[in-house]
């Protein structure tokens, strides 16, 4: 079991709405995020997940209310997006590895470009990341000559380069066979029980249920209930949830 | 293997098409005119005559059952009988061909005037090809960003410049700024058109490279907290310039082409020179050299942007009807 630090409030969102032209798509989200904590949000498809997601981190600008990261409020104009960014690492459903990049240049492109890093330094960061999630060999292919498990691996080895303190994933399995999805999501309990905070919208219930601390169900654009997994898949409150569960599970 | 109809048509069957192919040599040798006939008599035998030929060809071209041999016999054979036509009732004098065309000895001395015109051609085409990349990178990364108020500026250039044709442009800079204080010499006013019209085109083929590149790669890059300029510098571009090189190559030859136009504002270039030697030594040999030179620098260039282009297109499936 990972230990707990004491409880600090590593996100905070506060009312956060999002139009698309006249499309409602979150209407007034709330929740905390703890440091070290794993926040698991599931729901239909077009219910808002991955835009909640990528409004943490201003993928896409929220329309009101606000998103405070360790106490800053990110949807302030002033707020430096790029600074914001590298302590958010982002993990894509189609992994969107730079494709014309080897692995381990992938990896050290942004600590070596935004982090001011040294080439020699991040190499050997990168290496001791891609060894962590088991694609050491793999250093100088070429992301198209990987499968999709192995891509997505890569793809989360380059958000940890940048040593962020909390990491998004957008359905990180979702694009991938299923006999690679295992070895994605070991590498994410791996880096759970590291203690790394992380908010994860997935499908995979199974390993949400032995992994998240707490269990946001989003529909409609509002969190509908929250709890820990205990609670949401054995006794869900609300009857959109139990529909939900009963397709799903 | 292709199964085969038991019957085809009758119009596709050897023996019509070579008993056809009797009739017009029939044709050739009893119905066509002397080769001083005058208009309508010449006309009246020699136009049907064209026509059927045509048709009988085409009628075999298109179909895909005969094999590409015959085919090919059948394409070499038209091209043939057009040039003999062409050759007989053109009334062109053949035998002034040599001295007016070909005429070697008129081009003592004028040979080295003619490199020097090389020499400026090239010269215009690298500095104008230099600037005009320059101003297309710029200007394509300027319209990424997607500013509404910038874009009014940068389309407006691109219409204006895409627009005017690159002889009217030539003469304006060089003939019109004048009167309003901008004098240019020839030769700059010549580099100025080139790379502001051909920079237009060049913004254009970086804008498809730039677009072709999927969003999630700026996603992934901006995610990372790559600055935009960034992004564009170590993500995109280096993804585009594949999509970018070949359309680019295609409009720097054609700005290599349009070099020639600066004859009319006096640069000293290729076309300029060659021109000078035909009135000078009363001969048209000087142009047709320079029609030759034109030919050896630009038909490498073109086979080297088709191989480029292939190579991008490699493995993409070709439709073929």
């Amino acid at each position: 079991m990972r230990e707990k630090c004491a409880p600090e409030v590593m996100i905070e969102v506060v009312d956060l709405h999002k139009y698309f032209k006249d499309l409602h798509v979150l209407r007034g989200i709330s929740t905390k995020v703890m440091r070290g904590e794993v926040v698991a949000v599931i729901g239909p498809s077009g219910g808002g997940k991955s835009t909640f997601l990528r409004c943490m981190n201003r993928l896409e600008e929220p329309s009101s209310g606000h998103v405070y990261i360790e106490g800053v409020d990110i949807t302030h104009p002033y707020v430096d997006v790029n600074k914001l960014r590298t302590e958010i690492g982002m993990v894509f459903q189609s992994f969107n590895l730079f494709p014309h990049l080897t692995c381990i240049e992938n990896i050290k492109l942004a600590p070596m470009h935004v982090r001011k890093v040294s080439e020699k330094e991040a190499t050997e960061r990168g290496m001791a990341l891609l060894e962590k999630v088991g694609l050491a060999d793999k250093a100088h292919a070429y992301p198209d000559q990987l499968s999709g498990g192995q891509q997505q691996r890569v793809a989360i080895a380059r958000a940890l380069a940048m040593q962020p303190q909390v990491m998004f994933f957008d359905e990180p399995t979702s694009a991938l066979d299923p006999e690679m999805i295992g070895e994605v999501l070991d590498v994410m309990r791996a880096m759970a029980e590291e203690g790394m905070t992380m908010v994860v919208v997935s499908h995979e219930m199974g390993f949400i249920r032995e992994v998240a601390d707490r269990v946001l169900f989003l529909a409609d654009g509002l969190i509908v209930e929250e709890g820990t997994p205990e609670e949401i898949f054995n006794h869900p409150k609300e009857q959109r949830t139990k529909d939900f569960l009963s397709k799903v599970l | 293997m292709r199964s085969r109809p038991q019957w085809s048509f009758w119009i596709r069957r050897y023996e019509f098409i070579f008993a056809t192919l009797g009739l017009l040599v029939a044709y050739a040798f009893f119905l066509l005119p002397a080769k001083d006939a005058s208009g309508l008599a010449k006309w009246t035998a020699l136009g049907p005559f064209i026509l059927l030929v045509l048709v009988w060809s085409a009628n075999v071209l298109a179909d895909g059952e005969k094999p590409d041999w015959f085919k090919g016999l059948v394409a070499l054979g038209l091209i043939g009988v057009l040039c003999w036509l062409f050759y007989q009732y053109s009334g062109t004098r053949w035998d002034r061909l040599g001295s007016s065309f070909f005429n070697w000895k008129k081009m003592q001395g004028a040979w080295y005037i003619l490199l020097e015109g090389v020499v400026v051609t090239l010269k215009l085409a690298a500095v104008s090809a230099a600037f005009s990349v320059l101003i297309g990178l710029v200007v394509a990364v300027l319209r990424s960003f997607r500013s509404p108020t910038l874009d009014i500026f940068l389309v407006a250039y691109l219409d204006l410049f895409r627009s005017i044709p690159m002889i009217v442009l030539m003469v304006v800079v060089y003939y019109a700024l004048p009167y309003i204080g901008i004098a240019l010499d020839s030769v700059t006013a010549t580099v100025v058109a080139l790379s502001l019209g051909y920079g237009a085109y060049a913004a254009e083929s970086f804008r498809a490279g730039i677009e072709s590149v999927h969003y999630g790669q700026v996603e992934a890059a901006r995610a990372l907290g790559l600055t935009r300029l960034q992004t564009m510098r170590l993500v995109i571009l280096p993804q585009a310039i594949k999509v970018v090189i070949p359309p680019l190559t295609g409009n720097l030859i054609a700005m290599l082409k349009d070099t020639a136009v600066a004859s009319i504002v006096a640069s000293p270039e290729l076309l300029k020179r060659a021109k000078e030697l035909y009135v000078g030594k009363a001969n048209p040999t000087p142009l047709v050299a320079a029609a030759l030179i034109y030919l050896l620098i630009l038909l490498p260039l073109s086979r080297l942007a088709n191989y480029l282009e292939g190579k991008v297109n490699k493995g993409k499936k070709v439709v073929s009807i």
